[in-house]
């Protein structure tokens, strides 16, 4: 498979018109005088924000998050792949306003890589999140790809 | 309340839940995270709905109002926290409760030093000096009392002199009170010091190395003996007191004070006056009473004392200035570590502080602990002393300690300064309300772990007057009244016992048998119902010599007669051991005091017609081979009175042997472990108990006409035990004679069975007795008694409920000269007599329902007709309608109706042989006996248990009594642990007079009989917790459950309420519990409810062998099963698995003597 330079990955550009059902805020990327984020766009930031949060890490509630940064170090066997995959699912089904499509892990050099594809749910929209867990620069995410759901694979 | 506060910690513990689960249901719960953050997301969902909505858990504002909310919640915390830290009831550090206690002016005590009086046991001086006898005594020790040593007072009062100042000699001291009730002097060594007058040392106590200090002592001007304080070139003091109790008493002798801790000191200077000026002393463990200031002069001499005052503060500054006229004060103020702060005055009502100044103060270990006799014995003291020639000599002094040390404590812990310090407050730190009095000996004393005070008033009545306490506890006694009742209580006891081994059965003989057979109801049946042997007519008493209570001689008629097993006929029962009486000579009178016989009638003092006396021995054939005497002059026979020559043997009881041979024991087990029944006979002939075999083992009243049979024909039927067993365990039955007098209205009694009170001047116990005096009629009721007739009282009479009738009293044969003999086995018989008139030698009894108990009411006895049966009633209808009538043949009650002319039994009534309306003098001596000031309001009765004393008394339980009981402290000792900080704050007129409290055990080995149960527990069947474990959870939950903060003096115990705390416990193991007394004619349920006395407090001696786990709870289960611990006479005896049940029908008493050797 072709390799993904991930320091050159961009925050994907929102290209579905906004409905502003879900509103919310975030500065990660933004100028602090413009934090407001909307729908596709706010959702796919929880849901990044989700892989972000280790287990234990949230305030008063120990048991949110992910375990998937447990598994940098370890081999990618079959047992270690199955268990990011339960990872990424848990988060991903957390969210109800996404909904898994495919899920592919791979190799990293300082981590994982993670090919995921999930649709918004309500818009019609799904995208290719291309996302890197690196023991050294957090999570990364690679060029992705936005699509209509009816070009999906279901 | 204790209920309550035994209720409130130990069973509605969750009530905090229940309010904490109110509030959260009714959302007050505003401080925490989750509803800080609920609210921050309510506000944000009621007023942006259109701005916000992104409420998931990975949303970046979602974490926000989580940071939000935690730092929200810990400053509300701390908030909180600090909110706290300004309430008493909620403060958790020692240094925010002790400023809060302070704001109230409540003093938290630091620790008390452990500190008593050591008795001097021996002295000796380096100075040459010379008793009475011109003996040189120069360093040699003169001991206390010293049995060996005829002069030994005379040589200990010139040593004790010969250190002493010109202007004192022993009976001239340098103070001189009555302390505690107890003549008090004090003397000053002629010391050579020049530094302080301390004398260290140093001792083990539990295993922990101690420092102590001999300090000076004082009474001047108080009630109390108090440290001096420390001055260099001071004197050691010597305490004299003498509690006229002989030189024997613990309380008589020469004493030195001790205390525990080293006196350490700091100099400070004061340059700049100020008021309220602070000193900080930062040495840790200052004990709570030894705090010393002086000022200095400009060398550093010590040049005038400061007063320590309880405040320093608004009325108390003032009072202090105006009305005790002290202007040289300051304040002693706790800080943590039981550091200090010297506080001054402001100047106004007080001298400000300026110059150079030394803080004397004691730091002592900080603990609490006992110091047991044991600890101190034997301490060697040497003190230099300024002889009379001006020589400087040596004073050695031996001293031991007599009483235990209870007094010392830690520093009052954080927990009873939040309670005290609000009650003290309460009551401004003064006594006088009843209220007052519970509260502040606590407040005062923290190593007081309960106390308890009672009034009683004597007011109105002169100083100079001596009173008698009516009650009996403080004044003897000496009461007369004419409305005795005496009478006779025939029956049995049984006790109950179990075995796995031979060592179990051997250790019930030791014990419960033992106990029997040297019981005081056994021996009565056996004088009142074996045979008396009546020797040779004509036989006569030689007397030989005499010594003061002894008298040889041999018997004679004409010439020396052999006894013993020298001869065949009746003398053969003449034997070491064994009672004889004897008459005088006709015409002549005994004079048994001296040892004669007199001509003419007695009747008068000192005059008998009978003496009862044991043959203490007999050498050979007790004649000497018929020439009488011995060589050296004494008689062959040995007896223990006085006997004078020429009084008549009349009767003999053969000697009776009170105790098991190893034979017999043997014999015993033998058939216990073969499950056998049998009995034992006494055997007078051989002086042995016999075994009676099952199968002739009668079953009927006692007899002797067939004792020995073997015609398997179960004849015998005389028995004085029986052992039956059921297969499993044994009831052990044995026959009693008792004997009780009662007050039918004017009197009651009191009797302490486990004091001993000692004439000094005889050395002779004095046994509480009813005098029955010759002015009573005699049994015929015509004629008088001629002498006056001692009864010795050996028991209170407690009912199956554990309440002691005091109305009546168990008596029995007086010892009047200690020897061990008593001096009349046929006392009932002269008074009572049954075989004359028998119609009027029966007392009556009603039972009547008090409280909830049944008391035996007496009945006069004119409203009964006793006739031997209906028969012996010709003619009902002369009589009244409801006449009673009481046919002592049948033991019956009938009740006359003159509607129907026919008598219907009743069967409310009992009736006793025995006579009432006897003249009769109650005569008590007092153990506590003190001089009681008249002129007081209230003499206020202040029982205590002391936290060191609580703690060795329950580890003592703990260890299953294995060791000596601990001591109580004495009335001494508690009086000088804190009167002192009492007897400033009580009434004027209001006297303390300190008493150790007293336990009450309850279901174990050592309670009472009537009060020892056992535990059944069902255990829950899904539970894996073993049946072990279960036994020592419920033992665990018992022992939290009667710890002593829970428990006041006086409380009820009810048996439900522990139930509830032991299933709150062991929920869900256990599914039920119950209690079923051991003692088998106490009913289940028995036990329910159980008082203790004014001056009593529960405590459980409850053991793992007191909890039995059953299946299922029936009839039988619920029958009063068990062990009885019958025997607690020795702390080795009662170690290990004794059982053996204790069982009584009817009342049982409690057995004791004011004296040794009853019988």
């Amino acid at each position: 498979m072709a390799v993904v330079t991930f320091k050159d990955a961009k925050r994907t550009t929102q290209q579905v018109q906004q409905n502003q059902i879900f509103n919310g805020f975030s500065t990660i990327g933004r100028e602090f005088k413009d934090p407001k984020l909307y729908d596709i766009e706010l959702v796919k930031q929880d849901l990044l924000n989700n892989f972000n949060i280790r287990k234990g890490e949230k305030l008063e509630n120990p048991n949110f998050g992910t375990n998937l940064w447990n598994y940098l170090f370890d081999p990618l066997d079959a047992d270690t792949k199955d268990a990011v995959i339960r990872e990424v699912e848990a988060v991903i089904n957390y969210d109800p306003r996404v909904a898994l499509d495919q899920l592919e892990v791979f190799e990293a050099e300082n981590g994982l890589q993670v090919k995921i594809t999930v649709l918004y749910i309500g818009y019609a929209i799904g995208e290719t999140l291309n996302l890197l867990f690196d023991s050294e620069q957090g999570l990364l995410q690679g060029p992705g790809q936005v699509f209509n759901s009816s070009q999906a694979n279901y | 309340m204790a209920s309550n506060t035994r209720q409130n910690t130990l069973l509605a513990n969750t009530v905090w839940q229940k309010l904490y689960r109110t509030f959260q249901q009714a959302d007050f719960k505003s401080y925490d995270f989750d509803t800080i953050r609920r609210t921050l997301i309510d506000y944000l969902q009621l007023n942006y709905p259109e701005s916000f909505n992104d409420f998931i858990e990975s949303s970046e504002y979602v974490a926000l109002i989580d940071m939000i909310s935690y730092v929200a919640q810990s400053i509300s915390y701390r908030v909180d926290l600090n909110a706290r830290e300004n309430f008493i009831d909620l403060a958790e550090r020692k240094d925010s409760v002790l400023r809060l206690a302070r704001l109230i002016s409540y003093q938290p005590k630091r620790n008390t030093a452990g500190n008593g009086f050591l008795k001097i046991t021996s002295v000796s001086t380096s100075e040459t000096v010379t008793d009475s006898n011109g003996q040189n005594i120069a360093n040699t020790p003169i001991l206390w009392n010293d049995l060996t040593n005829d002069n030994w007072q005379d040589q200990f009062n010139t040593v004790i002199n010969a250190s002493l100042p010109k202007n004192q000699f022993v009976n001239k001291p340098e103070q001189s009170d009555t302390i505690g009730g107890i003549n008090s002097q004090l003397y000053r060594i002629n010391g050579a010091n020049l530094d302080l007058p301390t004398v260290p040392f140093s001792q083990t106590i539990n295993g922990v190395g101690m420092e102590f200090s001999i300090v000076p002592c004082s009474f001047a001007g108080e009630k109390f003996v108090y440290e001096e304080p420390p001055i260099p070139g001071n004197s050691m003091s010597l305490l004299y007191r003498n509690d006229n109790r002989g030189f024997g008493s613990n309380n008589t002798g020469y004493f030195l004070h001790f205390k525990q801790g080293v006196l350490n000191s700091q100099d400070f200077a004061i340059t700049n006056t100020a008021p309220n000026t602070v000193v900080s002393i930062q040495e840790n463990n200052i004990n709570n009473d030894d705090v010393f200031l002086f000022k200095l002069d400009q060398n550093g001499v010590l040049e005038q004392r400061w007063r320590k005052v309880p405040a320093i503060v608004g009325n108390n500054i003032i009072y202090n200035n105006l009305a005790e006229n002290i202007t040289n004060q300051f304040a002693v103020v706790t800080k943590n570590n039981d550091q200090i702060d010297l506080v001054f005055s402001d100047g106004v009502y007080g001298t400000l502080p300026q110059g150079n100044f030394r803080c004397y103060y004691r730091q002592s270990n900080g603990l609490t602990y006992n110091i047991n006799t044991s600890d101190m014995q034997n301490i060697s003291i040497a003190f230099d002393y300024i002889s009379k020639n001006g020589q400087t000599n040596t004073l050695t002094i031996q001293t031991s300690l007599q009483s235990t040390i209870t007094n010392a404590s830690s520093s009052e812990s954080v927990a009873d300064i939040k309670t005290l310090a609000p009650q003290s407050y309460y009551s401004n730190n003064r006594m006088i309300s009843a209220e007052d009095y519970q509260i502040l000996p606590l407040t005062q004393n923290q190593s007081i772990a309960k106390a308890k005070s009672q009034v009683r008033t004597a007011s109105g009545v002169s100083r100079f007057l001596d009173i008698t306490d009516p009650t009996g506890v403080y004044s003897q006694t000496n009461i007369v009244a004419d409305d005795g009742v005496l009478y006779q209580d025939q029956g049995t006891n049984t006790f109950n016992f179990q075995f796995l081994t031979r060592d179990d059965v051997e250790k019930v003989i030791n014990t419960s048998l033992t106990d029997v057979l040297t019981s005081a109801d056994f021996k009565q049946y056996y004088y009142k119902n074996h045979p008396r042997i009546t020797p040779p007519t004509g036989t006569l008493w030689n007397k030989s010599t005499q010594t003061v209570n002894q008298a040889t001689g041999y018997f004679t008629n004409g010439g020396a007669l052999s006894v013993g097993g020298s001869t065949t006929n009746n003398l053969r029962y003449l034997t070491a051991g064994a009672l004889a009486k004897f008459t005088p000579t006709s015409g002549n009178y005994f004079m048994p005091g001296n040892g004669t016989q007199r001509p003419g009638v007695g009747g008068h003092p000192g005059s008998t017609d009978t003496i009862w006396t044991k043959i203490i021995s007999v050498e050979g054939d007790g004649s000497n081979g018929g020439l009488g005497n011995l060589s050296d002059g004494s008689g062959p026979i040995v007896l223990n009175d006085l006997v004078p020559t020429d009084a008549v043997l009349s009767e003999i009881i053969p000697q009776f042997i009170d105790s098991i041979s190893d034979t017999l024991k043997a014999s015993i087990i033998d058939l216990v472990v073969e499950f056998d029944n049998f009995g034992l006979s006494y055997n007078i002939t051989a002086k042995t108990f016999d075994i009676v075999t099952e199968a002739n083992l009668g079953s009927g009243a006692f007899a002797l006409t067939h004792q020995g049979d073997t015609t398997g024909a179960n004849l015998d039927n005389s028995w004085l035990i029986k052992f039956i067993t059921n297969g499993v365990s044994y009831t052990v039955t044995h026959r009693k004679t008792q004997y009780v007098f009662q007050s039918a209205t004017r009197n009651k009694f009191y009797f302490d069975p486990t004091a001993k009170v000692i004439d000094p001047q005889t050395g002779v116990s004095i046994k509480d007795k009813i005098r029955l005096p010759a002015s009573n009629t005699a049994s015929d009721f015509t004629s008088s008694l001629t002498y006056n007739y001692d009864w010795q009282i050996v028991g209170n009479v407690v009912g199956s409920d554990g309440y002691n009738d005091t109305r009546k009293i168990e008596v029995g044969f007086f010892d009047s000269d200690d020897d061990g003999v008593i001096d009349n086995p046929d006392l009932f018989t002269i008074i009572v007599d049954p075989s004359t008139n028998i119609n009027n030698k029966y007392v009556f009894f009603k039972t009547v329902t008090v409280e909830g108990y049944d008391q035996d009411s007496i009945v006069d006895q004119t409203q009964f007709v006793v006739v031997k049966n209906a028969l012996e009633v010709t003619n009902f209808a002369v009589y009244p309608d409801n006449q009673l009538f009481y046919y002592y043949g049948d033991d019956a009650f009938y009740q006359y109706s003159a509607t129907t002319n026919s008598t219907t039994a009743v069967t409310i009534y009992t009736a006793k042989l025995g006579r009432q309306d006897l003249i009769y003098n109650y005569n008590h001596g007092a153990v506590r006996s003190r001089r009681i000031d008249p002129s007081v309001s209230n003499i206020i009765d202040l029982y205590v248990v002391t936290r060191s004393f609580d703690q060795q008394l329950r580890t003592w339980l703990r260890n299953s009594q294995a060791t000596a009981k601990p001591e109580t402290p004495t009335i001494f000792d508690l009086e000088t642990a804190y009167l002192s900080s009492l007897d400033g704050i009580k009434a004027i007129s209001d006297e303390i007079v300190f008493n150790p409290g007293e336990y009450k055990l309850l279901f174990g080995p050592g309670a009472d009989a009537s009060l020892q149960a056992q535990f059944k527990v069902i255990k829950n069947p899904q539970s894996t917790v073993s049946d072990n474990q279960i036994k020592s959870l419920v033992i665990s939950a018992i022992d939290t459950y009667f710890q002593i903060d829970f428990w006041d003096f006086g409380d009820t115990f009810y048996y439900t309420e522990l139930a509830a705390y032991i299933h709150n416990n062991l929920a869900p193991d256990l599914l039920s519990v119950v209690i079923v007394p051991s003692q088998s004619t106490n009913g289940f349920g028995s036990l329910f409810q159980i008082y203790a006395e004014d001056n009593e407090i529960f405590v459980s001696s409850a053991t793992v062998d007191n909890v039995e786990i059953i299946s299922s709870i029936s009839a039988e289960k619920l029958k009063a099963t068990g062990t009885v611990i019958t025997s607690s006479a020795s702390s080795t005896a009662t170690t290990g698995t004794v059982s053996a049940t204790s069982t009584t029908s009817g009342t049982v008493s409690t057995t004791g003597s004011s004296s040794g050797g009853y019988y």
